[in-house]
């Protein structure tokens, strides 16, 4: 996949922060087990979930304004492309992406709202914790392979 | 790289450097003094038009400006390509201050400064253009030499007034050699030389030194033949000499009204050279359009818009044909900052506002956007001296300048002098603007609104402003990007993207963090070499310790930035507050909670990127390294992220912070925290003092009640426990004694999955003076702990238990409250408040925060906290059982009987005890108390229940001996008591109540006692049993049959009573035991001789005791008032509906029973042994026949029969016969004689009635019913006679009764007599 798809013509090397070798020296249980993919091919991971964290002051702002729920490439970082799709309960999915694929993301997200929305209607599920089921992770997987 | 305005492409950039040994505060004044001239009038620039320098000069009447920067940094050496294709970047110009006061020898200082200058522009080497030696004299300093002396430089004394106006015309001085050496520096590219210099690579630059003389001298002029690449701008080849005339005059002003040179032509004055020959069309697009860009930026630089405008189109125009994509990107940049100064100075003019449809800027930014797009389509050639690093910066430096057009538009609510302001001007804090306050930036409406008025969204600013940050930055010097990085943080702050800001603060953190590491490591190798250790490995730093003195400066910088990045992802790494230097006895406000760590309910935040930068932080700070930033880090990551954290991380930041803490205390940077894990305090729970110790309240008023109350008071709540728990838990206040000692159990939480260490744990207590340790406690990890803390109330008052005071390890001693809580439901809804409240993403935690505070403070007012209260009272006697009379504590008693229990009580304490009382409780109180306390029973049987419990306890305290209350310490006191055999008595229990009453302290109206409890276990044999209670009317019997028997003689003797007012009193006796019994049977009254019947009740056998009673009369006034009640219940309301007359029947009924009771008792005794007790005849029922026999009547009636009338026989045969059995014959006639004697003292009229049964068999004459009788006085006796024949054998009943009649229908029985005849015809 060509990574650098975004960038300028010019620009080879991957932006490596120095932060993240400090970090992953200070703690061993970096890497995280079974608990997502490891996404970005080698990125860091906490940088990927930073770029999605910050580009929440766009969405936020943009959903302010728009009532769409699928936000097509509400913001950019570095290489990534972030979509976002806002459910009425102000629930926010992010979605990074290097390519472009509106139908394939717009049907993932409305796939994983689906999802979603069957994960939250179990009472005990609280919107205040994290969503930790397994069946949820499978699915959204599963419709990730289908869609992305 | 200093920060870049908007405009940096027009400014002018000085160099600002200290000269000779200023002080550095001397330096940043006159520094300041200078900075203020961001901009000089062209009209205030002195013309120079020798020696071609005029090319710029400005045109006397222009009314334009210069735009000046100042920097106090000299340009870096790797960006000395750009210096001719970005010129505006490096300093033109340089001042020099000089502290004109220090003593020292100006002039040395002079030639260093000038030799500084080849150090410092080694790579742009025909820069600076000129400069300048500013002295400035100091109020306080003496001259060591004339600085008039001095060449170059120029001195201000102290005494001028008007500094500020000498400074500007010294500046406007230094720009016009600026812009003289820019033209002169202009000429050398206008030769085929120059251009083929200028076409020699993409980023050319200035020739080599040794082509060029030093600064100031006279430059060499190329001899190159001036070249143009239009018609248009042909050179008006003037001679030189004319030239320094010419170009001002050659200038029209077209547009005065725009008031900057608006030449639509430019003439480009040729340089003087032999050859005025003139290249037109032939020269290569390339350098022409390279040329006319720099011409564009040297006319820029001179402030004269239009022809820059003209320059760039041209340059724009030329370049477009080629791939000559960065310099055809520059020229649009400065076409843009053209356009922008031109509008600046049309506003400055006009100060009007702009109408038009089209927003001006957005032909700008389109501009701009297209520069950034061709430096991004750019293709780096290292051969060509096109660098990775010139190609990112120049990049960079377009997207700032795109983002910087868009957001000084936008933050200036619109375009308008505000925004020019920010664009050209930005001042010290140039990503600040001035309509932006840090309020603002966090309420997006105000943000949109600025949104709504510009017309440019922050998304847009955003869009634009994100193409800057990509891996090319690792291309640019750390200095640069950081300075980049830090611009758009800035801009991402204003735009109220806080996260997005907080992303490149993290990375400006890690460029400086490299930037340390890496100096380190560089000066660390040094010096290790300098220290003589071969840096071979074998002498590590493992073995050989060296202490650096480390800079620290900066550090707080940083970690504030780490701070806030943390704070942007919702961790609050200072949620643990430090104090350093003081000790570790410094107290911290108190903190009080309900109980609960309050964070549980909140998760704001992405936890696992929240740990991510946890351990970035971490990281950063270890480097640093600070120590106690370190410890402070981990524990405020403890603290608020320990939902989240896995044990192994927890267990991580413990060590690292138990390591950091020690390590800086090693080092003197002695600090301590608060307590950081959340509230650990579960609860306290005052252990309950043993019941002999437990001091009970007791109100003064019962003291002296003690004396005269005998009766029995049921006290008003029925509690049937001795010691409830319950009671005193509700109480408000429990007591204590002062200078005893208390426990308190703890509990304590840890929430950790390592375990706690505890330094200290005591209670917090106010009030009276406490004296208690504090222990050290370790709390396993997860799991709740329970810790006894003790201590005693030195004096007597209130005690109040506020909580605990806790410190941790490395921490300051805190005070953790535990109030009351009041009430459960609202802490109940308070907690599902915070939980609703709590978002869970969100971006501005410390509203949060705030919100959070408010309510909690509110919730602490100390209106609404309660906590645990003691009462201490003075101190109090200690009594204790020595021993008893009894063993085992058991009892073994008959029914009835009656025993002695001796209790030795002993005086431990030093106190004398004067107070002492005893209260008695059994089992069988209970059932009575309950019912009683039911209130179901009638008024008889509440009687009964009353008079169980207080005439027949089953223990009380023995008259006979010395009732003493007076127990002094160390001494012995002896209590009797005594102890009945109830029936369903299984035990019973002393209370023993002792006090000191006398204590000075016992004020107010209550007093303490304690209590000793003796507890008697009771086994009550039920031997005997009474039943079937019955009184006879007594008939004198004359022979009894079967006379042989002792009980028939007995019994006879018994009944050969002569008066005829007794009555016969039986009563059935049952042996249920399995040993005989005597039992008797005893009659006292006053009026007669004590009469006895007694009989040993063989066991299982069922005795008759026959007892003749005198009957006896009680007066009205006894029978007829109400029955007693007992109890101290006052509105007894009886439940049956009684009518008067069954009410008074009853009433009698009671009053007999009681005075039969009175009089006869019953006693027991055993047959063999000596046990003896008493028999209760409680349980027999007096009925109304019963009471009949029992009465003495008002009116006796003696019936007598005979066959004549009136004789002597008669009358003494009636004496014999009288109340007796009668033989008569059948068909004769018998005189019936009723004597009727009046008993009572007054006199009664009344009638008689006679009753025969069967009647149809006697005749009689005249009326037998309501005989007429008269009145009867007191005592005397009246005889009626009736004749009767029964006509018929066999026996009858005669009843005569006598009936009071007060003259009204109602009549009263008040006597009768009944005789039994036989009526027999044999004789």
């Amino acid at each position: 996949m060509p990574l650098a798809s975004n960038l300028p013509s010019w620009s080879t090397s991957a932006f490596a922060g120095t932060l993240t070798a400090l970090s992953g020296a200070s703690s061993a249980s970096h890497t995280q087990g079974g608990g997502g993919a490891a996404r970005g091919g080698g990125q860091d991971r906490h940088v990927i979930q930073m770029i999605a964290h910050a580009s929440l002051d766009v969405i936020e702002e943009v959903v302010r304004k728009d009532n769409a729920m699928y936000l097509k490439a509400v913001d950019k970082f570095n290489e990534w492309t972030v979509s976002a799709f806002v459910t009425p309960g102000n629930t926010k999915f992010i979605l990074l992406h290097e390519a472009k694929n509106d139908d394939g993301i717009r049907a993932f997200f409305v796939d994983v709202w689906e999802l979603y929305v069957k994960a939250a209607m179990n009472p005990f599920q609280s919107a205040y914790v994290g969503l930790k089921s397994g069946v949820f992770d499978g699915r959204v997987r599963a419709s990730a392979r289908k869609h992305l | 790289m200093d920060v870049q305005a908007f405009a940096s492409l027009a400014q002018i950039r000085i160099l600002l450097l200290p000269v000779g040994s200023i002080r550095k505060t001397v330096f940043e004044k006159w520094a300041k003094e200078i900075s203020e001239f961001d901009q000089i009038r062209l009209l205030d620039v002195p013309v120079d038009t020798k020696d071609d320098r005029g090319r710029f000069m400005p045109n006397p009447l222009s009314a334009g400006y210069l735009h000046l920067s100042f920097s106090r940094h000299p340009p870096i050496k790797s960006q000395s390509a750009l210096s001719v294709f970005r010129i505006s970047q490096f300093p033109l110009g340089i001042v020099g201050i000089a502290d004109y006061s220090q003593k020292e020898d100006l002039s040395s200082s002079l030639s260093q400064f000038n030799s500084s200058f080849s150090d410092q522009f080694l790579g742009a080497s025909y820069l600076p253009l000129a400069r300048k030696c500013f002295a400035f004299e100091d109020v306080d300093g003496q001259p060591t030499s004339n600085p008039e002396d001095t060449p170059g430089v120029v001195f201000i004394p102290s005494v001028m007034g008007n500094k500020k106006l000498y400074i500007g015309t010294l500046l406007a001085e230094l720009c016009s050699n600026i812009l003289g050496e820019l033209s002169i520096m202009l000429s050398t590219f206008e030769s085929p030389p120059g251009i083929d210099l200028l076409n020699s690579s993409i980023l050319p630059t200035f020739p080599p030194e040794e082509h060029r003389p030093s600064v100031g001298a006279p430059r060499p002029k190329f001899v190159l033949p001036v070249q143009s690449s239009q018609p248009e701008l042909s050179v008006s080849s003037a001679s030189q000499t004319r030239s320094s005339t010419t170009p001002a005059l050659k200038r029209i002003l077209t547009e005065p009204g725009m008031g900057s040179d608006s030449l639509s032509k430019i003439h480009v004055s040729s340089m003087s050279g032999p050859s005025k020959t003139r290249i037109s069309g032939t020269g290569l697009p390339g350098p022409n359009g390279r040329f006319s860009k720099i011409l564009g930026d040297c006319h820029l630089l001179a402030g004269r818009t239009i022809d820059a405008v003209s320059s760039y189109n041209e340059a724009i125009v030329s370049l477009r044909s080629q791939p000559d994509a960065i310099w055809h990107a520059s020229a649009l940049e400065g076409l843009a900052t053209a356009g922008v100064l031109d509008a600046w100075s049309a506003a400055q003019g006009l100060n009007s506002s702009f109408s038009n449809a089209k927003e001006p800027w957005t032909e700008f930014a389109e501009e701009l956007s297209q520069a950034v797009t061709m430096y991004s389509k750019a293709t780096p050639s290292p051969e060509e001296g096109l660098q990775y690093t010139h190609l990112a910066f120049l990049y960079v430096t377009a997207v700032m300048r795109h983002a910087g057009l868009l957001f000084s538009v936008w933050s200036a609510k619109g375009w308008g002098p505000l925004a020019f302001m920010t664009m050209l001007h930005p001042g010290p804090h140039p990503y600040l603007p001035p309509t932006i306050t840090p309020a603002i930036s966090q309420a997006s409406f105000h943000l949109d609104r600025m949104s709504a008025i510009s017309g440019i969204q922050r998304s847009e600013i955003s869009a634009v402003l994100v193409q800057l940050h990509g891996p090319w930055l690792l291309h640019l010097g750390s200095r640069e990007r950081v300075a980049v990085l830090e611009a758009a943080a800035g801009i991402f702050s204003c735009l109220g993207y806080q996260r997005k800001e907080a992303y490149l603060v993290r990375e400006i953190v890690g460029c400086i963090l490299d930037l340390i590491v890496c100096g380190r490591e560089e000066s660390d190798a040094g010096r290790y070499s300098a220290l003589g250790f071969q840096d071979d490995g074998s002498l590590g730093s493992s073995q050989v310790g060296i202490r650096d003195n480390e800079n620290t400066s900066g550090n707080d910088s940083i970690l504030r930035l780490v701070r806030y990045v943390c704070e942007t992802h919702g961790v609050n790494l200072s949620s643990v507050r430090c104090h350093t230097g003081s000790g570790s006895n410094a107290m911290l406000p108190s903190f009080v909670e309900d109980g609960h760590m309050s964070s549980d309910a909140k998760l704001i935040g992405w936890p696992e990127l929240q740990i991510g930068i946890v351990r970035e932080a971490l990281a950063v700070a270890e480097a640093l390294p600070d120590y106690p930033a370190v410890a402070l880090f981990s524990l405020s990551a403890l603290k608020s992220l320990h939902h989240v954290l896995d044990a192994e991380d927890q267990y991580h930041l413990h060590i690292t912070a138990s390591r950091a803490s020690a390590t800086a205390r090693r080092r003197g940077q002695e600090q301590v925290f608060e307590y950081w894990s959340g509230n650990p305090l579960v609860g306290i729970e005052m252990l309950r003092v043993p019941f002999g110790r437990l001091p009970i309240e007791r109100p003064v008023s019962e003291l002296q009640s003690l004396s005269q109350k005998v009766g029995f008071t049921l006290p008003g709540q029925a509690d049937p426990f001795l010691y409830n728990p319950r009671r005193l838990v509700g109480a408000k206040q429990a007591v204590v004694v002062q200078m005893e000692t208390l426990e308190f159990v703890v509990t304590v939480q840890n929430p950790y999955c390592f375990t706690l260490e505890l330094l200290a744990i005591s209670l917090s207590t106010t009030g009276v003076p406490f004296e208690s340790k504090e222990i050290p406690v370790a709390i396993p990890s997860n799991s709740v702990h329970s810790v006894t803390l003790s201590g005693k109330a030195l004096a007597a008052g209130v005690l109040v238990v506020r909580g605990c005071m806790i410190q941790a390890a490395d921490g300051v001693k805190q005070e953790f409250g535990l109030p009351i809580s009041d009430d459960k439901d609202t802490n109940y809804l308070r907690a599902v408040d915070g939980v609703v409240n709590a978002t869970i993403f969100d971006a501005r935690p410390k509203k949060q925060y705030r919100k959070e505070d408010a309510t909690l403070s509110k919730r602490l007012t100390p209106s609404t906290v309660r906590f645990m209260e003691l009462k201490v009272v003075p101190e109090q006697p200690m009594l204790r059982i020595r021993r008893t009379s009894i063993t085992h504590g058991a009892l073994m008693l008959y029914n009835g009987e009656t025993s002695t229990i001796r209790l030795t009580l002993e005086n431990v304490s030093s106190i004398p005890v004067d107070f002492l009382k005893l209260t008695f409780h059994d089992s069988t109180k209970a059932h009575f108390e309950e019912a009683l306390a039911d209130g179901g029973l009638s008024v008889f049987d509440s009687y009964e229940a009353g008079y169980n419990l207080i005439h027949r306890p089953a223990f009380w305290w023995w008259e006979g001996g010395s009732k003493q209350s007076h127990v002094q310490p160390g001494k012995e006191a002896v209590i009797s008591i005594c102890c009945r055999g109830k029936s369903g008595c299984t035990e019973g229990m002393v209370q023993i109540s002792y006090s000191h009453l006398n204590s000075e302290g016992s004020t107010g109206d209550v007093f303490c006692t304690r209590q000793l409890l003796y507890p008697v276990q009771v086994t009550v044999y039920q031997m005997l049993e009474c039943r079937a209670m019955d009184l006879l009317p007594h008939t004198r019997v004359k022979a009894i049959s079967g006379g042989m028997r002792d009980d028939v003689e007995q019994l006879k003797a018994l009944l050969q009573c002569e008066d005829a007012g007794y009555s016969l009193f039986t009563v059935d006796v049952r042996n249920t035991y399995g040993i005989p019994f005597e039992v008797s049977f005893i009659h006292e009254s006053e009026e007669t001789e004590t009469t006895s019947t007694s009989q040993i009740v063989s066991p299982g056998s069922t005795h008759r005791f026959i007892l003749p009673l005198k009957r006896f009369i009680l007066p009205a006034s006894v029978t007829s008032s109400p029955i007693p009640s007992l109890t101290d219940k006052q509105f007894v309301v009886g439940k049956a509906n009684l009518s008067a007359e069954e009410e008074s029947i009853q009433r009698e009924l009671f009053w007999y029973r009681e005075e039969l009771f009175k009089r006869v008792k019953g006693r027991w005794r055993e047959a063999s042994g000596s046990r003896h007790g008493e028999l209760s005849l409680r349980g027999q029922r007096l009925t109304l026949p019963m009471l009949k026999a029992l009465r003495t009547e008002t009116v006796r009636i003696e019936i007598a029969l005979s066959s004549q009338s009136e004789s002597e026989d008669t009358e003494k045969q009636l004496d014999d016969i009288v109340n007796a059995r009668h033989t008569v014959k059948p068909n004769d006639f018998v005189f019936l004689r009723s004597r009727l004697s009046n008993l009572s003292a007054s006199s009664i009229a009344m009638t008689l009635s006679l009753g025969l049964t069967p009647s149809e068999h006697v005749i009689y004459n005249g009326d037998i019913s309501n005989i007429p009788v008269g009145r009867l006085d007191g005592g005397s006796s009246k005889d009626i006679v009736t004749v009767l024949c029964f006509t018929a054998e066999g026996r009858y009943d005669i009843t005569s009764q006598a009936w009071m009649s007060d003259g009204t229908l109602d009549r009263t029985w008040v006597g009768e007599g009944v005789v039994q005849v036989i009526a027999r015809s044999g004789t």
